[in-house]
């Protein structure tokens, strides 16, 4: 049954089937004809990986996202990102950095965030004289920060399969997502040496700062506004999303006055696009992975790990090498579902902390949107700036070690992690 | 059938756009309710707001089914792109696989809302057997869109060229 599972699926993948009918096909075809279930558990078992509490955040928060980025956000977060990071060797770089950082407060993708603010920025930095590839390496690298900082799409997905607290994870993501946007911004500080561009006119003044923030403060007031309700306990992480929601509307319709009601059907329209595509896949790993737990795959895989150590730094780093090499060939949140389930019970019977392990799970994550062949955000960057993903992998590599290197720091000091979810009330649920 | 195509498109787009707003509404008034001292949120909300958002993303899976943006992976895609008959055997062998899916999805539904009649849910009093009713209406109209997607592929060239 294990291997008709994993042969079938993976034949499936690479035919070009979609993620969740390469998923849903093989579960199928171990319960038609290797007596894994009744047909019934197919619909049954879909229904119950889509009807979560804590999934719901994935629509709120997006959409929270796009009302964001169509309400007038872009250019004044890049004006404010200017006057404070501007002024040091390769700016441009640093700016696209750090408004990657503020926007991963505001939108719980990295896909959107390099179609979106970076993704606009990069015509302006070709303008500069920075090159294509180094470009389109920092817009692809700094959005995945996205994804790192609360909200999070994976972290909610995480949450959602392993019943953990989003909150938790929410706050366990703030500390190592500013030190990835730092480790990036220093790479990108000695790749503009290296390429020799000019640097931007001016200096650091606060005048420019007090008015950049002046300009994009209800931009910057959503990350606050999010990571405070769920902070204090007055709402659930679900909750915040909702909030979000209507806080984007209220900030791009009434403040910037820039949101007008076509961008309001494009963001519902698109939520619901972008959303569907993940709920799909989510339904389907849940069939399939139910069914490699009952073909006792579950069982072999905690065998083979724990029989190779018991150290539970070792089992942390094997299951990281193990998201870092799925993730290159599947997309994220399909590898999430399947494999979470998986492995969260062999972790947490070795005493690793869980909310330590999702947060760096979802690190490495970052850097599988980064790697071909399913690397979106590379692909989505390359895409925009008309260049082949084969000729920014050396540009980008430098970044990647920067991320490695702040992955080795988390582990050696898992505090960077759980201080901040000390911070955190229980109120609500989630 | 490009019309057809569309059709499918936009009509399920904008039913699961109402019903994912829908949810959002009953979510903030619920959080708005309950912090008014004396009045308290909905007792369904939770519940409620779930399973309106699993109609809504059933639902725009027609969508994604018939403009054919599923998330996949795109080695084959790469490869057939060079050579037209390739192209358009990948999407049909593709097209074959997912009208399997979703022909098996509307049959497991059909078999679970039947069963499930008499269920009911816990705070909004619905019979189960109508809230699964979800997979065999947005099954079966999947399947169709499949259909759709690979006919207007296939025929693409043969109508004069790229899509309008």
């Amino acid at each position: 049954m294990i291997a008709w599972l994993l042969i079938s699926f993976f034949v499936l993948l690479f035919l070009g089937v979609p993620i969740a009918m390469s998923l849903g096909l093989a579960a199928m075809g171990g319960i038609l004809f290797l007596g894994g279930g009744n047909v019934v558990t197919i619909a049954q078992r879909m229904f119950e990986g889509m009807n979560s509490w804590a999934l719901l955040a994935i629509p709120l928060y997006t959409f929270a996202g796009f009302t964001m980025s169509k309400g007038g956000i872009s250019d004044r977060l890049m004006n404010f990102c200017y006057s404070i990071v501007g002024h040091i060797y390769g700016g441009l770089a640093h700016v696209n950095v750090l408004s990657s950082m503020i926007f991963a407060g505001i939108s719980g993708s990295a896909v959107a965030d390099t179609a979106g603010v970076s993704g606009m920025f990069m015509p302006t930095m070709i303008k500069q004289g920075y090159s294509k590839n180094f470009t389109v390496a920092v817009t692809a690298i700094s959005s995945t920060i996205g994804i790192i900082i609360p909200p999070s799409i994976p972290m909610v997905v995480i949450a959602g399969i392993c019943g953990l607290s989003t909150g938790k994870l929410f706050l366990g993501g703030i500390v190592p997502g500013i030190m990835c946007g730092v480790a990036q911004m220093i790479v990108s500080y000695f790749m503009a040496k290296k390429e020799g561009v000019a640097r931007e006119p001016g200096h650091f003044s606060i005048g420019p700062v007090l008015k950049g923030l002046w300009e994009s403060w209800p931009a910057l007031l959503m990350p606050i506004i999010i990571v405070g309700t769920i902070m204090s306990g007055i709402v659930s992480p679900t909750e915040a999303g909702v909030i979000a929601v209507v806080y984007g509307l209220f900030a791009g319709g009434v403040i910037y006055r820039e949101l007008k009601w076509e961008d309001i059907k494009f963001a519902f329209a698109e939520t619901v696009r972008v959303s569907g595509r993940i709920f799909i896949v989510i339904a389907s790993a849940k069939l399939y992975t139910v069914m490699l737990t009952t073909a006792g795959f579950d069982k072999w895989m905690a065998n083979t790990m724990l029989g190779f150590s018991t150290n539970p730094t070792v089992i942390l780093i094997m299951i990281l090498l193990l998201f870092f090499i799925v993730t290159m060939f599947m997309e994220s949140i399909a590898t999430l579902t399947l494999f979470m389930p998986i492995l969260y019970p062999i972790a947490t019977s070795v005493g690793i902390d869980p909310i330590v392990m999702s947060v760096l799970i979802t690190v490495v994550i970052g850097i599988g949107l980064v790697t071909p062949p399913v690397g979106m955000c590379i692909y989505v960057a390359c895409d925009l700036m008309d260049v082949k993903v084969g000729d920014v992998l050396p540009t980008l590599l430098p970044f990647i070690g920067a991320t490695i290197i702040c992955i080795a720091l988390m582990i050696a000091f898992p505090q960077l992690i759980t201080v901040p979810t000390l911070l955190m009330k229980t109120g609500a649920v989630g | 059938m490009k019309k057809l195509q569309n059709a499918l498109d936009k009509g399920s787009t904008v039913i699961a756009a109402v019903m994912c707003a829908a949810m959002m509404v009953i979510l903030f008034a619920n959080v708005v309710l309950r912090l008014i001292p004396g009045i308290g949120g909905f007792k369904w909300y939770m519940e409620g707001g779930q399973y309106i958002n699993v109609w809504s993303m059933l639902i725009i899976g027609i969508c994604i089914t018939a403009k054919g943006t599923h998330l996949h992976v795109e080695l084959v895609d790469a490869v057939a792109a060079k050579n037209p008959v390739l192209k358009k055997l990948h999407k049909v062998v593709t097209s074959i696989f997912i009208c399997l899916f979703y022909a098996m999805v509307t049959y497991s539904g059909y078999q679970l809302s039947t069963r499930a009649k008499q269920a009911v849910s816990t705070m909004p009093q619905f019979r189960m057997g109508q809230v699964y009713v979800i997979f065999v209406i947005a099954g079966a109209i999947c399947t169709l869109s499949a259909l759709v997607d690979m006919i207007v592929a296939i025929t693409e060239k043969e109508e004069g060229g790229a899509a309008k």
